[in-house]
């Protein structure tokens, strides 16, 4: 119930700080220039979309909410009453993975209309989405500023973007399956092609183990640096 | 201008001490690596899967790519101006014989001497890919020094903290778009892309949907829309300090 409630207060701060007009306008933007191209640049530019901006948006959001929340001191209001750590995780990751599936699905639908295998495309969203935010979390605590927080922002997305080269066909190697990022290439190429059985339990599976193991570190370095403050912070 | 020393000083600090901010000063050269790689590696690709090469769109590629310049150089400085304010360090400002008008002069000034100096760096640098003339070069690199403190102001002056900063941010980013269509559509509606201070760099570069003005006519509109657009921005800024 707690939890509910924290969400509900999550999306209502983030309506007011117009993440979503913001949005509406991306979309409308990303509309035009999807429907104004068509074959192999339509498929390219979809998944490149896909990839590069709705799924990370909570990353690149996330961030700056913690931050906000900790220099005006709602982090500590928070933390003394008996909201857990994991309740508002909950709360900011199913807040923005929310905003960020919408933007998904609405991407999916304008270039090829309802994907058939829907809930393939919809937990390749969800857990890439999830994922990013857990890692957006354990970088936030770490970050004093925003500034700061993009500079670590932008060394780990360069790490996870290493498997768009193998996307576009520049480089190959079969090492790119450990990243999870390759997963979530993979999962979203159902609009595009069929996937083997294999391609498509990997993939999942991949997704689940990564988001589990960045949420165990994004709610340990939340506690330890936010609710502790130990370390340098 | 002792005092403003002593305050670029104390930036220069900062900056070293900031991973985000060396690396913005870094940046650029990454951008000028990156184009490179870009270009040979893009173009074989595009030949393969299009059959068509992109060598008639270098000057539309590298101008999209130094646009990307006073994006970065701004961005940083509208997050620390918003860092600022939400620290109230404004007002500290305001109080010091630097005042408040002093802090908004140095915050645009830097950032336009850096983007002015590195934008003339990126094209000589990309001189053997396209042979930019001396007098567009002067032109578009004036033009994305302007840019600069646009985007900063833009994001200081709507957003009210750093959260809002970075759902405007967001927004912002999309304004590299309008060059990228103005280049690929020919039609009267074209015109309103040039609303947008990024578009008239690119048409400057490849002429395009530009030709019916002449030089004088191409610098002073582009200039009125850049000053128009940081002057309405201040204002807005100045308000919002003032009523917090």
């Amino acid at each position: 119930m707690r939890a509910i409630s924290l969400l509900k207060h999550d999306i209502i701060f983030q309506f007011r700080h117009r993440f979503y007009y913001a949005y509406f306008f991306i979309l409308a933007v990303y509309y035009s220039i999807i429907t104004n191209v068509s074959g192999v640049a339509k498929d390219f530019l979809t998944i490149f979309i896909l990839f590069s901006d709705t799924t990370v948006l909570g990353f690149f959001f996330v961030g700056g909410l913690i931050l906000l929340e900790r220099d005006q001191n709602t982090l500590q209001s928070i933390f003394v009453t008996p909201v857990k750590v994991g309740e508002y995780l909950f709360s900011k990751t199913v807040s923005l993975t929310v905003l960020s599936y919408i933007a998904s699905v609405f991407i999916a639908l304008v270039a090829y209309g309802f994907p058939d295998q829907f809930l393939l495309f919809s937990a390749g969203a969800i857990l890439s989405s999830t994922f990013f935010i857990f890692t957006g979390i354990a970088i936030a605590v770490r970050s004093k500023t925003v500034n700061k927080y993009f500079f670590n922002a932008i060394v780990f997305t360069m790490i996870f973007f290493v498997p768009i080269v193998d996307f576009v066909g520049i480089f190959k190697s079969r090492l790119f399956v450990v990243f999870p990022t390759y997963a979530t290439v993979t999962l979203f190429s159902v609009l595009i092609r069929e996937l083997t059985f294999f391609e498509k339990t990997a993939s999942l599976i991949s997704l689940l183990l990564w988001n589990c193991g960045m949420f165990f570190v994004a709610k340990k370095w939340f506690y330890r640096f936010e609710i502790l403050k130990n370390g340098k912070n | 201008m002792k005092k403003l020393m002593k305050f670029t000083v104390a930036d220069l600090r900062n900056i070293v001490r900031d991973p985000m901010q060396t690396m913005t000063a870094v940046a650029p050269l990454i951008i000028i690596v990156v184009i490179r790689i870009f270009l040979s590696v893009a173009r074989e690709q595009v030949i393969q899967f299009f059959d068509y090469d992109i060598i008639s769109d270098y000057p539309m590629i590298i101008s999209f790519f130094s646009l990307l310049i006073p994006m970065m150089v701004g961005l940083v400085i509208g997050f620390i101006i918003l860092d600022e304010r939400d620290e109230s360090m404004i007002n500290y400002y305001a109080v010091t014989p630097l005042t408040k008008k002093g802090y908004l002069v140095f915050r645009m000034t830097v950032p336009i001497v850096f983007t002015f100096l590195v934008s003339v760096v990126f094209y000589l640098s990309l001189y053997d890919i396209y042979a930019v003339d001396l007098l567009k070069l002067l032109i578009v690199s004036s033009l994305l020094a302007l840019q600069a403190p646009v985007f900063s102001f833009l994001m200081a002056s709507f957003a009210s903290n750093k959260v809002e900063g970075l759902a405007i941010g967001k927004l912002l980013g999309m304004m590299i778009v309008p060059p990228i269509a103005n280049y690929f559509l020919v039609s009267n509606w074209s015109l309103l892309f040039f609303i947008v201070p990024q578009t008239w760099v690119s048409a400057i570069i490849t002429g395009k949907n530009i030709g019916f003005l002449n030089l004088p006519m191409i610098v002073s509109l582009s200039l009125f829309i850049h000053v128009a657009i940081i002057i309405f921005c201040i204002k807005t800024f100045m308000k919002k300090v003032d009523g917090s």
